[in-house]
């Protein structure tokens, strides 16, 4: 792939110009010269903005997630300490603070001072609520317990699914599986994927019709839940 | 405080320079690791992978001046590394989702505010995915923000003018992706 440029380059050049909003005059009469000649640049141009319009949303949209990805300075040794704690304050919240705090003052590590945490479907324990945020599993049963009350989250399902299993060297598996969470939204309307004719993929609106009127306040969980 | 001096901080293992910086230069990131991911890669897990080898490879970087071009190869390298080995676990994933998908109790919840928005938007990034690579990262670059070619040409070394041709010439393949994958007309 060569970057000299042809002809076919400088028109597109100077369309991505206007489009962008930084051509000159000395640009828009360039332009116009090639207009004279072939009227195709206009309906070009046009279609140009529109394609510079709906990609600067989709990529503006796609990069977003970025906003939610902090540097996690804390995993990292050689941050000086004063450093470490100011960015628990501020990054981590005032529990992941604690927790540092905590562990300078007896010399140890959060993991190695804590009991263990509560796991799987029963992490509404007052435990969780008590303690620290330190691992995976903690943020998990928090995150059921103030879903639950929230009525965001109904429960986890009972059984999860294995994707994959790897012996390891210990005479045990690796497992890889997928957890099932239940929880509940409110939206306007719901649609139905389908497919047109032509494979492609489009929503449906399903009519909405009148819920029957449960017995009680509200319909009751499994009790596993 | 200037961007060299938050830099020479970072590099010395100031946690809050560090953090500034890369709340500074993480949308642009994201740009480069989603011109440079496979396909099936999800990109905010490839951030958080970035995010960590920059914690990790900080206090290697001696030169504030190369920051935005070491930041850059470090995303390149993250996506096409780690990417591969989502790759392998997205497929598993996604045939746990086909067969959740063919569940005959299961319903489609799908809430309409910004569908149609977002489907296109989608379609639109999977045609980005579909230019050549020396075009892709410039076009994605341009659209975070306007950045200008001056500063694509800060992140990816090249000269701005081969910064201008590429997205000229990636904007109008773009345009002709569309154009070839867009509903025909029915007539009968």
């Amino acid at each position: 792939m060569t970057d000299a440029t042809s002809e076919q380059d400088r028109r597109d050049i100077l369309v991505a110009r206007v489009v962008d909003g930084e051509a000159t005059s000395e640009d828009w009469r360039e332009l116009r010269a090639l207009a004279a000649a072939d009227q195709a640049i206009w309906a070009e141009l046009a279609e140009q903005q529109d394609l510079k319009r709906e990609l600067d949303v989709a990529v503006e949209d796609a990069v977003s997630v970025a906003e939610r990805v902090a540097l996690p300075m804390h995993e990292h040794a050689s941050v000086a300490p004063n450093s470490r704690m100011k960015l628990a304050l501020t990054g981590a919240g005032w529990l992941a603070a604690a927790s540092v705090a905590a562990a300078w003052m007896v010399g140890t590590t959060p993991q190695q001072t804590l009991p263990p945490s509560p796991v799987g479907n029963n992490g509404s324990s007052s435990i969780a609520m008590a303690n620290p945020i330190n691992t995976a599993a903690d943020a998990l049963a928090k995150y059921l317990e103030l879903g639950k009350q929230s009525g965001e989250v109904l429960g986890e399902m009972p059984t999860s699914l294995v994707l994959e299993r790897t012996p390891n060297e210990n005479g045990g598996y690796d497992v890889i599986y997928l957890r099932q969470i239940v929880e509940r939204t409110t939206v306007e309307g719901v649609y139905k994927p389908a497919t047109n004719d032509a494979g492609q993929m489009y929503f449906v609106p399903k009519q909405s019709t009148p819920p029957a009127q449960p017995a009680g306040d509200a319909a009751p969980l499994p009790a596993a839940w | 405080m200037s961007e060299s001096d938050l830099i020479r901080r970072a590099s010395g293992g100031d946690a809050e320079a560090a953090g500034l910086l890369w709340q500074e230069h993480r949308r642009w990131v994201a740009a480069v690791v989603l011109a440079h991911k496979p396909r099936e890669a999800d990109l905010e897990d490839l951030l958080q992978e970035v995010a960590l080898a920059v914690v990790e490879k900080l206090h290697q970087l001696s030169d504030t001046g190369a920051f935005r071009g070491w930041l850059r190869a470090v995303a390149v390298n993250t996506a096409r590394a780690t990417g591969r080995k989502q790759t392998r676990r997205k497929g598993l994933l996604k045939l746990a989702q086909t067969e959740l998908a063919d569940d005959p109790t299961r319903h489609d919840y799908v809430d309409p505010s910004g569908v149609e928005r977002a489907e296109r938007s989608r379609k639109l990034i999977e045609l980005v995915g579909e230019l050549p690579e020396a075009y892709r990262e410039c076009v994605l670059l341009r659209c975070v923000r306007g950045m200008s070619h001056a500063q694509i040409s800060a992140v990816t070394g090249m000269p701005e003018t081969t910064i201008e041709t590429r997205i000229a010439r990636g904007r109008r393949k773009l345009k002709e992706l569309a154009q070839e994958t867009a509903p025909k007309a029915v007539t009968k």
